[in-house]
């Protein structure tokens, strides 16, 4: 009934406002919901938690650097070494709404993704409310809350911070919502594409999984509108044709973008071995009770799928089913649809297709809000229809909520710590009454009176749940509680001052020493000044240039995605041309110090060599990696003596005095006897390209076993200082390391809390000659094992030689992203040695000849070079770039021109049919409506 | 209709038999249970003591101060024999107020576990006297089996478990009749007078379990009310008007109370515990889960942090369930009865409503208090279950069955029960099923057709089996597993009764043990035993102001301060507290003067102690006692009594003792090798409002110790060669509270401490040859030990008693009764008079006839000051509260009486007017 009478009067309501409300109810929704939380602006808690500070936040505003300095947008030397910058850009950046950033100082980044992220979410609202509204053809205002319902949903709140996944989320309903007009109306395929495109374009990721469900949506609303009925022909078969067509335009359309970022992210595709596929269940079944219900988040690398939208609509979804005045063919499909989300969210292999057969090894579940979108239609639905269901099934139905919580009390995350318990049971009790009390005429004698705020109670219960309750139990596990945001500014405008009396003509890196802070690793400077580093954190690094950088000492983690400078290593930092640190180091005894902001210290490095310098011919002989092959005793600083004597041609040995030390344990014994246990959990990655056999029983190995799990492991030295210069000190492991921290003199110097990283060099401090210092590595692991740390004073002043060396010959060097020109002169053959990472797309010319470039050490760009003077240049051109915009031109053309056919042949059929056809559509609606086919 | 009919035949039914009947079959089944717990007195020789847990360390030997009280005419309003002195009037209102404690007035000290069992197994009896006599009224019904639901509830797990804590058996017994005259007063305004009495029985006999079973019966009258239609219009008498008068009972009833209430409201108040309490989060004590085998035969592991203990037995469980599937039962009371036990589940469940129950303090020992009371619900439902079983259908059994099945089922996949206990609830469920389910036929098939003759016994002697067997043997078989034998516990009290004649008792003084005597009679509960006065006790209102400054003195206190303990003499500090006896089971101590000797005890003279009050300096107030809990550096224990005994007596005694800090050895272990803050510390944050020690302080003194091996303790060992031929006292100091730890001195055990629940000690580690060689241990079962350098004593008896005698100068002690001292005080100056009676507010103190200001000497005991000469002091308590208390029990009294009187009259002439009426129509 509610569908005829809105159909009658649609034409009178032209506009409907409900789609806009929800958008700025989602709007506040979301500003209460970071005010509630205490999140910036609102508060004084940072936003830039987990990725989104170690990753977005910053990438952000190195596309807006890009953007302004004039330079290629298709390379960027703020990506590590230098990058193409397609794949990072169509992952992270893509969304038209990342402008939004633009329009603030960097220092205001967190606010400005606030807005983002509520303005993303503001869209996933006013779509949701406009699906509702077009699908369900009702006037209910509640659709604006039900649109609500969606934006809040447990996935959005607890992965907002994953900020290039809204946009998807957002398009969602909007795609559905076209879908369905689609297989009503052909003439609505221009529409369609273009979504699509927009979808294509917003981040490819999110568009896959949801082009996937709409695919699969699709084809259930077909079945369920009979239109593969034997009647129909193959009319079913031409509009599922139809549909793809419209995803392969959409796709040829955006291929500008996806050619060379596929071509990039597949180029640097991760090297590690991934075990086989297993049948194993993800997950026990019972664990997803927990789901269904507002539970405390756990760990987010091992999270479950995050399906909860309200315990309005997991009522509403139970109801559904004990509605009499729903179809059974329409239960059947939901109940097979919810089954297929359990299913897939269970089963390795389905869930791992969802992902781009990529899996991932943080925030699983990447698609389970495709779940909760579904819910909120179910859920709609039984809402409109929910006079028919019998007293008895609502509180049935709370019952079975009920049941849900004990469950999850007893055997699930209720029971560990959760105070949700009791509140589950009154909100949902409320929800129940409430929703029950719409369903009567009158309500009793004594509240009769209140029947006219029913609804109103029953929006500002919801509201209350979903605004506060449920973001109140996410939030504070994600957004880690730190409240540092204006701290945050500080240090962005402080590191912005400092930044600025570094020279700016000239090409060089910056780093940082010592990390300060979470949310500026060894990884984000570069973004944040405005510079150029090594260091980087990408799933589409470049893993051949890192897995060289490993080599040299600098953290790096298992499967080369991120290499983090966090310590000046003075010898390699001036190879690759670091020529300054920012450090809260006030005593850095490595390079000049040479300004300061606050507690922020410039120091300048002036032996830093630039981007391309001559070395010798014969350096390409040198094994790079003969340190992962070494298991006696993997000495880096020896190394890296040999790595420079080997490009200068001068012997460098003297850049280190390197010397062991006699270790005290304790609380655990040392023992030359190998553990019958794995020693760190790493023990199992495989990668590609590492050349360390972790079986080998290296003799050399020592082990260390643990006595009191209360108290760490300590190795304690004490060392004599012979020289007062810079201390550094490496613990080599066999592969990954141990959970480890080194002391020195009991204040912290280096920790990591997990065994994700190779061994690296430790930065100990500059001490005076004479003194004695306390060293310790304090594990909390039972077994520790390595080959004998090693420290070394590094000559600092030992480098001049090395650098002139290396200086020699080089005329001039000019340096734009993506393009260097330098001049040589010489009288031997050289090797021309750039601390560009080698990929695909760089191209060069000496003296105009096109030559051809060798891969350093499979890492970087070199070039052979005779004697003489010679004009090398080298330019980058991203793979793929040219056949994307061919594509691209191709896209468009059969985008025009299919719309054309579409809209001419669709009229036709209109035209035809427009007569008799008007009670079947008044049918069609009637009995139709919801279909919800997978997730 | 029911009831109506019952009315009818009322009149010729005059005697009910049946909770008599009731009485005396409760009364044979505890006895059955005892039997087979081996419990004294029923069986024999070999009989265990029922002392156990507080019962021992508390009840006991309450109730046998409370016996000396009595029968020696004393004062029953303050007593010496509760630690140093004390108000007796909080301990009285809620340990021992029970009529019923007057059996022990017809025992012998030493057979006080006997008294113990009488007093048990008659309120239990009462219990299910009451219970039938409900069950009968209540249900008018002439079924004899309401005699056996009667024993089902005395007999339930709740108090078979608590059967200990007897103080709340009153309460417990009281329950159904309370209930019963709230039936009868519903109806009739007139039965007001009933619930007046039987509310000011349930006050007098324990306030605690009173306050339960008065907020449930409200509860109780309200559903019964809104059940039964007395809140509708035009209803006579009203239900606000029934409410209202039972409220009035209610207030009536306590005011009569309040001589005894008022007074141990203010004792109990006075002395709250200040530890810090957390607010009660909302998070469920438990999960949904592990309450599931609550509704069965659970065998008890930890009555500290136990589940609420609901479980009846089988029937009651059967019948429950299936009331709800009964279709003559109307809707409307399934509804009320399944929000009833939902309520019952949600309050065990949600903290703020379980603290609610239990007088708003959280219980640190046996929770869930009031547990009880929800059985007592699910025996009235399973009774008018049982009534109305005839309605039940074949499925209704077979779903009950079914459900039962799959609870046990998930009890035994998910929760630590033991299969044991699973065949047997199968079992009997199977049995008990059987037989309700064949008493709802008419006939039984042919082949046993007979045996419905004796269908009802058969049933009855399978519950019998099971409550009086079968759940004892399961519920309450571990609780007296490690319970001493009685007849020891007779002989030791015999024994020390024996010794305690050798105290010479025509001077005060005071007497405590050492080393624990026995199982029972431990370091917290000789004095009244042997009828004498000591400085030990436990009880939640003990005066934590004084026993925090035993604390400073090295006696073993525990954290909340409601128990310390004299575990060794520590003959500086007993001597100044006036302890001159030392019981002891080491018959060759030489320490000591020994004073008389008996088989397992000898009884010990210190002559050096003081008698209750002595002489000190003026400035002697001044000295800061608390200052070791501020001092996270040495807290040397031994300096600490020097200091103070100078600053009592003028004269130094920095050679008090001898004290040295020796080095260890350690033995798996090793010091920790970084700072605390790196070290897996459980997260225990002590609080006490009154402590100066912070137990987050990070002390440099502080040295952490890691054990190695966690199969083996962690030892710390020294040998000493002994200098001194006299008592040798060790000190561990603890930044707060301790570690759980032991102390060995040449391979025997001397101390030992199991949990971290008091505060550092002295040990006295024995008086040794000099020139002997004495290996001394510290032991720990720990992974991480605390502590700041543990070091040894030796007291020089000389210097000790050089001291003391120019403490006892002057004082002649002439009366030392409960709550009244006099003595002479002889002073060349004015002086402070320090007397080691704890200070309380209402004492007294004249000297020579003129009132003089009472202070507080270091914020625990009495003191006053004196002018130069002779003077005559007397010193009287009298109880806080005590006047206002009986001048409002006589009103509360007048006023009950005469609300019976007007509520009784103005309703005979209402009857009377509606009779009349009645006649007419």
């Amino acid at each position: 009934m509610i569908e005829k009478t809105s159909l009658e009067s649609s034409r009178k309501r032209n506009i409907d406002l409900r789609p806009l409300v929800a958008f700025f109810a989602t709007l506040i929704a979301m500003f209460a919901v970071f005010a509630i939380n205490q999140i910036t602006p609102f508060g004084p808690r940072n936003i830039l938690t987990s990725d989104l500070g170690a990753q977005y936040g910053p990438y952000l505003i190195g596309y807006k650097n890009a953007l302004k300095s004039g330079q290629s947008l298709l390379y960027s030397q703020s990506l590590g070494l230098g990058q193409n910058t397609l794949g990072v850009f169509a992952y992270y950046l893509s969304s038209p709404l990342s402008f939004l950033v633009f329009l603030f100082p960097a220092t205001r980044l967190q606010e400005s993704i606030t807005i983002l992220i509520s303005v993303k979410l503001a869209f996933a609202g006013a779509f949701m409310t406009w699906l509702l509204d077009r699908k369900f053809k009702s006037k209910d205002w509640m659709s604006v809350l039900f649109g609500l319902m969606y934006p809040l949903c447990s996935f959005a709140i607890i992965f907002m911070f994953n900020i290039m996944w809204l946009d998807g989320f957002a398009i969602l309903p909007l795609l559905i919502l076209l879908t369905e007009k689609f297989v009503e109306d052909r003439r609505t395929w221009p529409k369609l594409t273009l979504v699509l495109f927009i979808l294509f374009v917003s981040g490819y990721y999110m568009a896959y999984m949801i082009g996937i469900f709409s695919f699969l949506y699709l084809l259930s609303y077909m079945w369920y509108k009979g239109a593969f009925a034997k009647e129909k022909g193959n009319d079913g078969a031409k509009k599922v044709g139809s549909f793809i067509l419209s995803a392969v335009v959409a796709g040829m359309m955006s291929a500008c973008i996806l050619i060379p970022a596929a071509l990039d992210t597949l180029g640097n595709g991760d090297l590690t071995k991934s075990a086989s596929m297993t049948m194993n269940p993800n997950f026990k079944l019972i664990s997803l009770f927990d789901q269904f219900l507002e539970t405390g988040v756990g760990d987010l690398s091992k999270n479950l799928p995050y399906i909860f939208g309200g315990l309005a609509v997991l009522f509403l979804c139970i109801l559904f089913f004990f509605n009499k005045q729903i179809n059974k063919k329409l239960k059947f499909g939901v109940a097979l649809a919810f089954g297929f989300a359990v299913l897939s969210f269970h089963f390795p292999l389905l869930n791992l297709a969802w992902h781009l057969f990529d899996t991932p090894n943080w925030f699983g579940y990447r698609y389970s809000y495709l779940l909760s979108f579904v819910m909120v239609l179910v859920a709609f639905y039984s809402y409109l229809h929910i006079n028919g269901v019998e007293r008895k099934y609502f509180f049935l139905s709370w019952g079975i909520i009920v049941g849900i919580a004990s469950i999850s009390q007893s055997f699930g995350q209720m029971g560990k710590e959760d105070s949700t318990f009791f509140a589950t049971l009154a909100l949902s009790f409320l929800i129940c009454v409430l929703f029950y009390g719409k369903t009567l005429k009158t309500w009793p004698e004594e509240i009769a009176n209140l029947k006219r705020i029913g609804t109103l109670l029953l929006v500002a219960v919801i509201l209350v749940e979903i605004v506060v309750m449920n973001p109140r139990c996410y939030m504070p596990s994600v957004f880690s509680g730190r409240k540092d945001a204006d701290e945050y500014v500080d240090m962005i405008d402080d590191l912005q001052t400092l930044a600025k009396q570094e020279d700016a003509s000239g090409w060089y890196r910056s780093e940082i020493h010592s990390p300060w802070h979470t949310f500026i690793r060894g990884n984000t400077l570069a973004f944040y000044t405005n510079k150029h580093g090594i260091s980087i954190f990408a799933s589409m690094s470049n893993k051949r240039n890192n897995h060289f950088l490993k080599q040299l000492g600098y953290e790096m983690n298992y499967n080369y995605f991120c290499i983090e400078h966090q310590f000046s290593i003075f010898p390699t930092d001036t190879l690759l041309g670091v020529r300054y640190i920012i450090s809260t180091d006030h005593d850095l005894k490595d390079m000049p110090y040479k300004f300061n902001v606050g507690n922020y210290y410039l120091y300048e490095n002036k032996e830093a060599m630039p981007i391309a310098f001559l070395a010798s011919a014969d350096a390409y002989s040198f094994d790079g990696y003969q340190l992962e092959k070494d298991d006696q005793k993997k000495d880096y600083f020896e190394f890296q003596e040999k790595w420079i004597t080997s490009l200068s041609g001068v012997d460098a040995s003297d850049l280190y005095d390197t010397f062991n030390a006699e270790w005290e344990v304790k609380n655990g014994e040392k023992t030359d006897i190998q553990p019958s246990e794995d020693i760190t959990a790493g023990d199992y990655v495989e990668n590609e390209l590492n050349y360390e056999t972790k079986n080998t029983k290296s003799s050399a190995l020592q082990y260390y076993l643990r006595n009191n799990t209360k108290s760490p492991m300590v190795l304690r030295t004490k060392i004599k200082i012979e020289s007062d210069k810079p201390l550094y000190m490496v613990i080599p492991y066999l592969f990954l390391q141990c959970v480890s921290e080194v002391y020195v003199d009991d204040e912290l110097v280096c920790g990591q809390d997990s065994a994700s990283y190779y061994s690296q060099i430790v930065n100990l401090g500059a001490f005076q000659q004479g003194r004695e210092i306390k060293v310790e590595i304090r594990t909390t692991q039972d077994i520790y094992a390595s080959f004998a740390p090693i420290f070394a004073y590094c000559n600092t002043e030992n480098i001049s030689k090395q650098t002139t060396a290396l200086r020699q010959g080089l005329d001039d060097v000019s340096v734009k992203n993506g393009h260097v020109v330098v001049k040589t002169t010489s009288d031997t053959d050289k090797m021309l040695f750039t601390s560009i990472p080698f990929e695909k797309g760089w191209s060069a010319t000496v003296d105009g000849q096109k030559t051809e470039i060798v891969s350093y050490q499979d890492a970087f760009v070199s070039i052979p070079l005779s004697a003489g003077s010679h004009t090398i240049e080298l330019r980058f051109t991203p793979p793929g770039w040219k056949p994307g915009f061919l594509a691209s031109g191709i896209g468009l053309m059969a985008f025009v021109l299919l719309s054309f056919v579409m809209l001419k042949k669709n009229k036709n059929i209109v035209e035809a049919k427009a007569e008799g056809t008007d009670t079947e559509k008044v049918e069609a609606a009637t009995q139709d409506s919801k279909k919800s086919e997978e997730v | 209709m029911i009831e109506r009919d019952a009315i009818e035949t009322s009149r010729e039914r005059k005697w009910n038999t049946r909770p008599l009947i009731s009485f005396f079959a409760t009364m044979a089944f505890l006895f059955m249970i005892f039997f087979f717990s081996g419990i004294s007195p029923f069986s024999g020789t070999s009989g265990k003591s029922v002392l156990i847990s507080d019962l021992s360390a508390q009840y006991a030997p309450f109730l046998v101060s409370l016996r000396n009280s009595i029968l020696h005419g004393r004062s029953l309003t303050y007593s010496f024999q509760i630690g140093m002195g004390k108000n007796y009037l909080g301990i009285f209102a809620y340990y021992l107020s029970s009529p019923i404690n007057l059996v022990a007035l017809l025992f012998p000290v030493s057979h006080i576990s006997d008294a113990i069992v009488v007093i048990i197994t008659l309120k239990l009896s009462l219990a299910g006297a009451f219970m039938t006599w409900l069950l009968d009224k209540r249900f008018q019904d002439k079924t004899k089996m309401s005699i056996l639901f009667g024993s089902i509830y005395a007999l339930c797990s709740f108090a078979l478990v608590f059967m200990m804590n007897f103080m709340w058996l009153d309460g417990f017994a009281l329950l159904p009749l309370v209930i019963l005259v709230i039936e009868q007063f519903r109806k009739d305004t007139r039965q007001w007078w009933k619930v007046f009495i039987v509310l000011t029985i349930l006050f007098v006999s324990g306030y605690y379990m009173a306050y339960m079973v008065g907020v449930f019966s409200f509860f109780y009258l309200i559903a019964l009310l809104d059940y039964e239609g007395f809140f509708s219009k035009d209803r006579d008498p009203s239900g606000a008007k029934v409410l209202g008068l039972f409220v009035l009972a209610a207030v009536f009833a306590a005011m009569v109370c309040a001589a005894m209430l008022i007074p141990a409201g203010l004792d109990t108040i006075y002395n709250a515990d200040h530890s810090a309490a957390t607010t009660p989060s909302v998070i469920p004590n438990f999960s949904l889960i592990s309450f599931l085998p609550q509704l069965f035969l659970t065998r008890l592991t930890d009555i500290a942090d136990n589940p609420p203990f609901i479980y009846a037995d089988l029937a009651t469980l059967f019948l429950v369930i299936l009331f709800f599937k009964n279709k003559e039962i109307s809707s409307r009371l399934k509804r009320w009865c399944g929000i009833a036990l939902g309520l019952g589940v949600l309050s065990f469940m949600l903290p703020p409503l379980d603290i609610a129950w239990q007088l708003f303090d959280e219980p640190n020992w046996y929770m869930h208090r009031y547990s009880y009371i929800l059985t007592f619900g699910m025996i009235l439902i399973a009774f008018y279950s049982y009534l109305h079983r005839k309605a039940l259908a074949n499925r209704d059994f077979a779903w009950t069955a079914g459900i039962v099945f799959l609870l046990l089922v998930l009890i035994e996949r998910f929760s630590a029960q033991e299969n044991s206990l699973y065949y047997q609830t199968i079992a009997f469920s199977a049995a008990i099923l059987l037989f309700l389910w064949g008493s709802t036929k008419e006939k039984w098939p042919d082949a046993i057709g007979n045996l419905k003759q004796i269908e009802t016994p058969l049933l009855v002697l399978i519950l019998v089996a099971e409550i009086a067997f079968l759940n004892p043997k399961t519920t309450v078989g571990n609780l007296f597993s490690n319970a001493q034998k009685n007849q020891d516990f007779v002989t030791q009290v015999e024994e020390i009764q024996g010794l305690s004649d050798a105290i010479d008792r025509t001077s005060w003084a005071r007497v405590e043990q050492e080393d624990g005597l026995g199982k029972n009679i431990d370091s917290l509960s000789l004095a009244p035993y042997i009828d004498a006065n000591g400085i030990s006790s436990f009880s939640s209102m003990s005066n934590k102001k004084q026993q925090r400054f035993l604390k400073q003195l090295g006696y073993r206190v525990n954290y909340n301060y409601f128990s310390a303990e004299h575990t060794f003499p520590i003959l500086p500090a007993d001597s100044v507290l006036g302890i001159r006896y030392i019981l002891s089971t080491d018959t060759d101590e030489t320490s000591m003067e020994k004073v008389a000797s008996a088989e397992h005890y000898a009884l010990y003279q210190n002559p050096d102690a003081a008698s209750i009050a002595f002489i000190a300096e003026t400035e002697a107030d001044l000295f800061d006692f608390y200052q070791l809990e501020k001092d996270d550096i040495t807290k040397d224990y031994f300096a600490f009594q020097e200091k103070w005994l100078t600053s009592l007596t003028g004269k130094a005694a920095e050679d008090l003792y001898t004290t040295f800090e020796p080095e260890w050895e350690l033995i798996n272990v090793e010091p920790a090798p970084c700072d605390s803050e790196y070290l897996e510390l459980d997260e225990i944050e002590y609080k006490d409002a009154m402590n100066l020690e912070n137990e987050k302080s990070d002390s440099e003194s502080i040295q952490y110790y890691i054990r190695t091996n966690e199969k083996a303790p962690m030892v710390f060992r020294t040998n000493v060669k002994v200098e001194k031929n006299s008592p040798l006292y060790l000190s561990v100091p603890f930044l707060m509270r301790c570690f759980p730890y032991s102390v060995y001195c040449n391979g025997q055990k001397v101390f030992e401490e199991e949990a971290s629940s008091n505060y550092s000690v002295i040990i006295d580690l024995g008086t040794f040859e000099a020139g002997m060689d004495v290996q001394i241990e510290i032991r720990s079962n720990e992974d991480l030990f605390a502590c700041l350098s543990p070091r040894l004593a030796y007291v020089d008896r000389a210097v000790l008693s050089e001291q003391m005698n120019l403490l006892k100068q002057g004082v002649t002690v002439t009366e030392v009764k409960d709550g009244r001292v006099s003595f002479s005080a002889e002073t060349e100056k004015e002086s402070l008079v320090i007397t080691t009676i704890p200070f309380e507010k209402n004492w007294r103190v004249t000297v020579d006839g003129k009132k003089v200001d009472v202070l507080s000497y270091q914020d625990a005991f009495v003191s006053f000051v004196v002018p130069e000469g002779t003077h005559q002091i007397a010193m009287e308590f009298s109880l806080p509260g005590g006047s206002i208390g009986v001048i409002i029990s006589v009103v509360g009294l007048l006023s009950g009486a005469v609300v019976a009187l007007v509520l009784r009259k103005k309703h005979t002439s209402g009857a009377k007017n509606e009779k009349v009426t009645g006649d007419l129509k």
